[in-house]
């Protein structure tokens, strides 16, 4: 099953509560001018066996700022957890901001968890390519953007 | 002897093994063949004492003793040695720290570790490894051929009575495996050690002169038999047991 | 140079040579002999008499002391609330501490001195029950060592007073009173500690260690260092020890203040393995100027309740921070931990490697910061944290945060919590080691990486005491 928060915005819980329940959780973020978003997804798993996915991507343009937030949480009970976090921000402009803040809270032992972030701009590998064949600059960054969304 | 005696086993609920009997003298070479999925590497992993195994009936004794009450080490110090089909990757293990400890376990404290480091880097050597593997992480990083190169190694320095050799040659081109040809050879006559070579490749019957082939079919040895057998599958495979 | 000519060292000062030689104090100078329980400005002003310090140094301590007593006590990290400030007593000196027996000292510290092999002359004086060992035969010739390249490695006490005007220029000005109030604390009682100086391109080859300090305390309450390491050198330095200590006092707030000047090297090694009632709340920071590298490597394994977040301040252009950080909680464990990469300049890079080790109910908290600031392009950070859970009972949480002001920059981060494979498990034991030497063996390699950075002699009795640790954890 899968959820979209990428319209949410503030605080979303999502609660693991049935054996076998699996979720993948997507995000897409896309921040211009001066609009500040904040967004915090916080993955309760309170029952054996579940798996939950979440990916969130961020883009942030201009004098924008994202911040984003998650918290997996696997209760003492809650054994033969797998829960993955990736959060992937983008930031195209030298006065773009960005706060990633992934958490882990881990009480059972036989689990396995992870959580990876990066902050980075636009690869000028990949733009010196696309622009090598034709695009301008401003089309190259919109299909890399377009490509880290996807 | 290595005695599999009428040896049926499930996992998970499921039947995949079936009365399956086998008997490996020292310095004998048997081969198992079948399909993928006939149950091949569960004979292995269950030799091995693998907790996900269940033996639902039967027997597996090691010249006269029995190993099915044994843990997974014991076994080992029995004589016992499973090659892994996968062999797992190990993150600041070094090799030849490991197989000190596993040497130590399953013949006797070492006397002098610079003898055996040295004895180490000679082998290593003769099976074509770069010593310098010696202090690498266990199987961290190695490709496939290398992680085979590294069992066959690791059974050459801990000389166990019998030899379980999951799939080593898959994935080797000729040179390897005639290179692997000749350290099962070694293993036999020089060594004295029962080999069980599992593969699915009847290649390796060209090269090899096993004692007796077996053939495995959904967990049931179908047929048995030696040298003539052995040239017979080599030309039709075994598809006519399919 | 006029900055650095030594002021000949008074004989007043209670840190002689001839009080700690013997073992007991000289009746004809003036101690007192056992502080009250407590902190209040009549204990600071005492104490800042007895070192007769100077007019500036004791005002500090009065402002640290005011903060102290307005802040409150944190409520994030580690459960703090069970200290009880008007119950500790702040001004333990080596010759009031209590002498133990040796029959006194708990078991487990007695068995693990005979597994991990500690010398027996050591164990008596780790317990608790010696206060000094006699390390001048070994003190001696590094001293002149040390004397011949400039380099300055005193007490804390000592270096105050022989270079005032260095210790002002430098003191509180990297984590002020205001930081937090266990830095304010500590700037109000503090007592020994490390003050190192290292003149510009001078290399010390062999690791300082707070051992071969002279006259101190062991390991005191409230340890105050300080260390400058001018343009172009290189030091390290080394602290505490992987023998479980043992001390009088239960609360331990140390702050370590570190300037790395241009193109300069620092390494701070620590390992503490405090008895497990101790609460052990230490900050550490570092200024890292242009080129400038420096090193935390942390280990923790004792104490109640750890919470220290080594930082460092990436100030100028291509500086760089790297924090390599293991701790292992055990029954009744919080270790809260972490680093902080606080990332000013252009060029600038961090590296913060974390390992985590939880078993019999302890808990192994990460905790850590990345800022990259509006200046810092081209920076790059990276932050991997891997936990590793060995039982039902025990807990790990990650709480990285990372903040981000310019975009010309690389970051990542990256952890994994996990327990230690079935798969792996059963291979190794496929080769005849039993379950508990292959779960030993897993743990040792988890971690490897971070051990085999250590000096060599720690590097050692780490790897004895993880194996220790692991030994009836299994089954």
């Amino acid at each position: 099953m899968s959820i979209d928060i990428s319209e949410k915005n503030g605080m979303q819980e999502i609660i693991l509560d049935k054996k076998g329940m699996e979720l993948e959780i997507i995000g897409n973020f896309h921040v211009k001018g001066t609009e500040k978003k904040e967004i915090s997804l916080r993955i309760v798993h309170k029952v054996p066996s579940t798996k939950a996915s979440v990916k969130f991507h961020g883009v942030v343009e201009d004098s924008a700022f994202l911040k984003i937030t998650g918290t997996i949480v696997v209760e003492k009970q809650a054994q033969q957890t797998q829960s993955f976090l990736r959060e992937k921000i983008l930031l195209l402009s030298p006065s773009a901001k960005a706060e990633a803040i992934p958490n882990l809270e881990i009480l059972a032992n036989d689990v396995k968890c992870s959580h990876a972030a990066s902050i980075t701009k636009i690869n000028e590998d990949q733009l010196f390519y696309l622009m090598s064949r034709g695009l301008s600059q401003k089309q190259a960054e919109q299909e890399i953007v377009k490509g880290f969304l996807a | 002897m290595l005695e599999i005696s009428n040896l049926s086993v499930s996992i998970e609920k499921k039947h995949i093994l079936n009365q399956v009997d086998l008997a490996i003298g020292p310095g004998e070479l048997h081969v198992l063949m079948g399909p993928n999925g006939s149950g091949k590497s569960s004979l292995a992993m269950t030799l091995a004492g693998h907790p996900a195994y269940v033996v639902d009936s039967g027997n597996i004794a090691l010249d006269g003793h029995g190993l099915l009450r044994l843990p997974v080490h014991e076994r080992a110090k029995q004589g016992l040695f499973v090659s892994f089909q996968n062999p797992l990757e190990f993150e600041g293990i070094s090799v030849q720290n490991f197989l000190k400890v596993a040497y130590e376990n399953t013949h006797r404290k070492l006397t002098s570790i610079v003898e055996f480091r040295k004895s180490l880097q000679e082998k290593a050597q003769q099976f074509g490894l770069n010593p310098e593997f010696l202090q690498r992480s266990l199987n961290n990083g190695f490709s496939g051929g290398e992680k085979k190169k590294m069992e066959m190694f690791q059974l050459a320095v801990l000389k166990p009575k019998y030899a379980i050799l999951d799939e080593i040659d898959s994935g080797m081109d000729v040179d390897a495996v005639h290179k692997l040809a000749e350290h099962v050879k070694i293993l036999q006559k020089k060594l004295n050690v029962g080999v069980l070579l599992i593969t699915h490749y009847p290649n390796m019957l060209k090269v090899l002169h096993p004692e007796k082939v077996h053939v495995m079919i959904k967990g049931k040895i179908v047929e048995s038999g030696g040298n003539e057998f052995a040239q017979k599958l080599e030309k039709q495979g075994f598809s006519a047991y399919l | 140079m006029s900055k650095f000519v030594p002021i000949a060292p008074s004989s007043k000062s209670f840190e002689t040579h001839n009080a700690y030689e013997l073992g007991f104090s000289d009746s004809t100078n003036a101690y007192v002999k056992k502080s009250d329980p407590g902190i209040d400005k009549k204990l600071v002003e005492q104490i800042s008499s007895e070192k007769n310090e100077p007019n500036w140094m004791r005002e500090l301590r009065l402002q640290a002391l005011q903060k102290f007593e307005l802040m409150p006590i944190p409520t994030w990290g580690g459960d703090l609330s069970h200290i009880d400030f008007s119950s500790i007593q702040y001004f333990l000196k080596p010759i009031d501490k209590e002498k133990k027996n040796w029959e006194e000292v708990p078991e487990y510290i007695k068995q693990t001195f005979e597994k991990i092999g500690t010398p027996k002359a050591e164990r008596e004086y780790l317990a608790g029950v010696k206060t000094q060992y006699d390390s001048e035969v070994i003190y001696g010739s590094l001293k002149k060592t040390w004397e011949k390249l400039g380099v300055v490695f005193l007490s804390m006490d000592e270096g105050l007073r022989q270079y005032p005007d260095l210790v002002r220029e430098y003191f509180g000005t990297l984590i002020p009173f205001g930081d937090n109030k266990f830095a304010a604390l500590n700037g109000a009682a503090w007592s020994g500690g490390s003050f190192i100086y290292v003149p510009k391109n001078v290399e010390v080859t062999m690791p300082l260690q707070a051992y071969f300090r002279i006259n101190a305390e062991r390991a005191g309450q409230f340890e105050r260092t300080l260390i400058i390491a001018d343009e172009g050198s290189k030091v390290s330095y080394a602290e505490g020890c992987s023998s479980p200590m043992y001390s009088s006092a239960s609360l331990h707030s140390a702050v370590v203040e570190i300037f790395v000047k241009k193109g300069a090297r620092v390494q701070y090694t620590t390992v503490q393995n405090w008895y497990r009632d101790v609460y052990n709340l230490v900050t550490k920071r570092a200024r890292v100027e242009e080129e400038g590298e420096m090193i935390w490597t942390d280990c923790n394994l004792g104490s109640k309740l750890t919470m220290k977040f080594p930082a460092f301040v990436l100030a100028g252009k291509g500086a760089k921070g790297e924090t390599l950080s293991i701790a292992v909680a055990g029954e009744g464990q919080h270790q809260d931990t972490g680093s902080k990469a606080i990332h000013l300049a252009p060029y600038t890079s961090s590296n913060i490697v974390s390992k985590s080790i939880s078993k019999n109910g302890g808990r192994a908290s990460y905790r850590g910061l990345v800022h990259v600031g509006p200046q810092a392009e081209k920076s790059k950070s990276k932050v991997v944290c891997d936990a590793l859970i060995l039982d039902d009972q025990s807990r790990s949480d990650t709480y990285p945060t990372e903040k981000v002001f310019t975009n010309d920059v690389e970051l990542s981060h990256e952890a994994t919590v996990s327990k230690i494979g079935e798969e792996q498990l059963f291979y190794l034991m496929s080769r005849g080691l039993s379950e508990e030497e292959a779960s030993k063996m897993i743990v040792r390699g988890f971690a490897e990486p971070l051990v085999k950075k250590l000096p060599l002699e720690f590097a050692v009795e780490m790897n004895r005491l993880i194996d220790l640790e692991m030994e009836g954890s299994v089954g």
